[in-house]
């Protein structure tokens, strides 16, 4: 049931989830990248939509809903890292489905990642698994879209070097 | 970058895609304004204040109403593909004991392990929750299914409903879980195994957590990691233990891996609430209406089977809101078993019809119908909340469950048949039969669920001084196996006696494997629980040869280790690794499973043979080795 109609400032819920279902393996993707756990992105996730539900008349409509709806991920996923998670994580849970715990190549790209300043790796999350341009990247994290290449380029400079280092 | 083509090939191996199976209706309930919340506005503030204390007292009472919301408004998760839906219809349309026609499925969620999907559907029928998992890709399978009363969830934060097994591919996995229902204030779940730990979400008010391991071959085991418990993490950021009977065999206390050698051990006797005194006895139970031939309930469309066949029946349905189904009646098997005593006429017998089941499943009978009282069960599940099922005698109108928990829980019962669900957790417990006036007419008890335990020490009655001098099939060489420094493991008989002497007994029969005997030897007296020595033989290929020896003598000597069975077991486990470290590898430590109980199991390094040592924790004055060979020699 949509409680705003277009062109007016606010999201409908039909709107919200439109693309939550349109881009929830993307937006758990990101989360889990953030986060580090694949069940806490899950939970992330529904955590940022209940957010964008109740804030929903907030959406300016200045940049596109799908922008905005990132930005609350990110920040969601960002929160929960802060506020640090469940210690009861055993070694079974991974960020990864499949039950191959102790690839060194998957360890070493997550040290390699790791290495990288947050917003470095924030903008190559927002690249790579969710494939946004970079104006939306740039609205997602509040900064410039030249911030954004520059960033990404940096990223992958430093991503590509630590890489080398570690198979070495 | 040789190692990853591209950055974007890196990213991909750090985070495995997701699947698009959300939750929309999930968001939508917790993004509402609370009734609490509603009520703040309208009031002023000292009625508000009043109102929040007694709102917040009636939630901690009932349990809060709306813990499993996704079930409460109907529509939990997403209509279910449609070959999925197709293949629970099929099914149904061909189960005796079937839901009812149009039953429409949910698709709850879906988890993938060992490469297949399962999906975790749901339905209602009548006042019970229905949980159905399946392959993706076999929707017209069994698979598990489960209902569960929704009173039954009340005040719980999760139940653990069933569990879950399948065997896939080749070479085969088995994939083994859990699944169930969580309230609304679980974040996740997590499942401990016996090595490691998973943790998955919950979703529409269920989750599910599956791994996968290879099954193994009976010439390459593989190492068990059975779930030993389950806990809710809440989103207040608390972690609830979740209890949970292991396989059928008991509960780890905690729901945490044991940290000493542990077995599950009987559960102590517990005091059960309720009557314990049959007030008004049955002179001459029985069942009239099964006497007399009448049409009660329905027809039985399977009379006969191949193994069973009923001269009168009729079918029972006891409870409206589950399909499950009996055919009671005056029945006989067709081929009785040799050490069975010949039966001389029908007995009543009660046969289950197990809801999606294409045939009928499991018959009881009773060949001296009531001679223990007016109750009898007809048997029951191993699951997480078992069906007790049974026939009650004329004179009893109501059948209560009292469970050690402290519920009471009404069994259905009609036309004197009764079915009753009871969770593990809650037994032991005691099933009462009330005659219409009130009066207790019968009672029988439910046996109570074991408990992990630690293993005890081995007692040793008589020092090492103190024995004899070992006979010579008393003298091993756990490297070679060989006993008096004779080969016996794949010998024949003959053979073996050649080596060893005569034995004080010989079991002629002591199986049967496709018509030929295949005996057992005894040394050291003769019988199982008294002999020093029982060689144990197989056959394959046209061939007897010796596949086990077990030890209880207490005067075994190894060439290396002296008298082995004068060690305690994590000694003797201790000993084993650093002498023998090069011929065996640990194949599971003592006592670290209790399904296996107060044993430990070395396999020799291609995994042909190996050596087991432990104690019967009952009989602890007794530890015992045994030395095994999987193939001919």
């Amino acid at each position: 049931m949509s409680l705003m109609g277009r062109g007016q400032e606010g999201a409908s819920l039909d709107e919200l989830r439109e693309v939550y279902e349109r881009r929830l393996a993307e937006f758990r993707r990101v989360a889990a990248a953030i986060v580090g756990d694949r069940e806490v992105a899950s939970d992330v996730v529904q955590d940022a939509f209940v957010r964008a539900v109740r804030r929903r008349d907030s959406f300016a409509r200045r940049g596109s809903l799908d922008a905005w709806l990132w930005r609350i991920v990110v920040n969601t996923a960002r929160d929960g890292r802060a506020t640090g998670n469940d210690s009861s994580y055993g070694p079974g849970e991974r960020i990864n489905g499949t039950d191959d715990s102790s690839d060194e190549h998957r360890a070493a790209v997550r040290a390699a990642v790791q290495e990288l300043p947050e917003r470095q790796r924030l903008v190559l999350f927002l690249r790579h698994y969710a494939d946004l341009d970079y104006g939306s990247i740039a609205v997602a994290l509040s900064i410039s879209d030249g911030t954004v290449a520059a960033t990404l380029h940096a990223a992958h400079s430093r991503l590509r070097e630590l890489l080398s280092e570690v198979r070495q | 970058m040789s190692t990853f083509n591209s950055v974007s090939e890196a990213l991909d191996l750090l985070v495995d895609p997701f699947d698009n199976d959300g939750d929309w209706d999930a968001i939508l309930r917790r993004s509402a304004p609370s009734p609490t919340h509603r009520r703040r506005r309208r009031m002023v503030f000292a009625v508000a204040l009043v109102a929040l204390l007694t709102i917040g007292a009636t939630a901690l009472a009932t349990g809060l109403a709306d813990r499993f919301s996704a079930w409460i408004n109907g529509t939990p998760g997403r209509p279910a593909p449609a070959a999925d839906q197709q293949g629970f219809s099929r099914r149904n349309a061909g189960a005796y004991a079937s839901f009812p026609h149009g039953t429409k499925l949910r698709l709850l969620l879906q988890r993938k392990a060992a490469g297949t999907t399962f999906s975790l559907l749901g339905f209602r029928n009548g006042d019970t929750y229905c949980l159905r998992l399946i392959r993706s890709d076999h929707p017209v399978a069994i698979g598990r299914n489960q209902c569960l009363r929704a009173a039954e969830l009340r005040g719980l934060a999760a139940l653990v409903i069933d569990d879950a097994s399948f065997t896939i591919g080749r070479p085969a996995q088995n994939v083994n879980g859990v699944f169930g229902f969580a309230s609304d204030n679980v974040r996740s779940i997590r499942v401990a195994l016996a090595h490691g730990a998973r943790r998955v979400s919950v979703s529409s008010n269920v989750f599910l957590a599956l791994a996968s391991q290879p099954a193994g071959t009976p010439q390459h085991h593989t190492i068990p990691n059975p779930i030993l418990g389950v806990h809710a993490l809440m989103r207040d950021g608390r972690r609830i233990n979740i209890p949970y009977t292991v396989n059928g065999l008991g509960i780890v206390p905690g729901g945490t891996k044991p940290t000493v050698p542990s077995y599950f051990g009987r559960a102590a006797t517990t005091n059960v609430p309720g009557p314990v005194k049959v007030t008004a006895p049955i002179g001459h139970p029985q069942i009239g209406w099964i006497s007399r031939h009448e049409r009660r309930g329905a027809r039985n469309p399977s009379p006969r089977e191949p193994w069973f066949a009923f001269s009168f029946s009729r079918i029972i349905r006891p409870d409206p809101n589950n399909p499950i189904a009996f055919a009671v009646g005056l029945g006989k098997p067709l081929h009785q078993p040799p050490l069975y005593h010949p039966r001389r006429g029908p007995d009543i017998c009660l046969m289950t019809f197990a809801p999606l089941q294409k045939r009928a499943g499991s018959v009881a009978c009773f060949s001296k119908t009531f001679a223990g009282g007016p109750i009898m069960f007809g048997g029951w599940t191993s699951d997480q909340v078992p069906e007790f099922s049974g026939i009650a005698a004329d004179g009893i109108t109501r059948l209560t469950v009292y469970s050690s928990s402290g519920r009471t829980i009404p069994a259905a019962l009609r036309d004197n048949v009764f079915t009753v669900s009871v969770p593990q957790i809650e037994l032991p417990a005691r099933i009462v039969g009330f005659t219409r006036a009130g009066m207790v007419a019968g009672i029988i008890d439910i046996p109570g669920t074991s408990v992990g335990r630690p293993c005890p020490a081995a007692v040793f009655v008589r020092s090492v001084s103190q024995l004899p001098a070992p006979e010579p099939w008393e003298q091993i060489n756990l490297a070679t196996m060989q006993i008096d420094g004779h080969r016996v493991l794949g010998e024949t008989p003959a053979q073996v006696e050649a080596a060893l002497g005569t034995p004080d007994r010989i079991d002629k029969n002591a199986s049967r494997e496709n018509g030929i005997s295949v005996p057992r030897l005894f040394y050291g007296g003769t019988l199982p629980s008294t002999a020093g020595l029982i060689v144990s033989f197989t056959r394959s290929a046209g061939r007897v040869y010796a596949n086990t020896v077990t030890y209880q003598s207490p005067s075994l000597t190894d060439v290396k280790l002296g008298h082995v069975l004068r060690e305690q077991p994590p000694q003797l486990q201790e000993q084993i690794r650093t002498t023998y470290g090069s011929v065996y590898r640990p194949f599971f430590g003592y006592g670290a499973d209790p399904r296996l109980g107060c044993i430990a199991t070395f396999r020799d390094r291609a995994s042909r043979a190996g050596i087991s040592f432990g104690l019967n924790p009952y009989r602890p004055s007794r530890p015992y080795l045994t030395m095994s060979t999987n193939g001919g020699g």
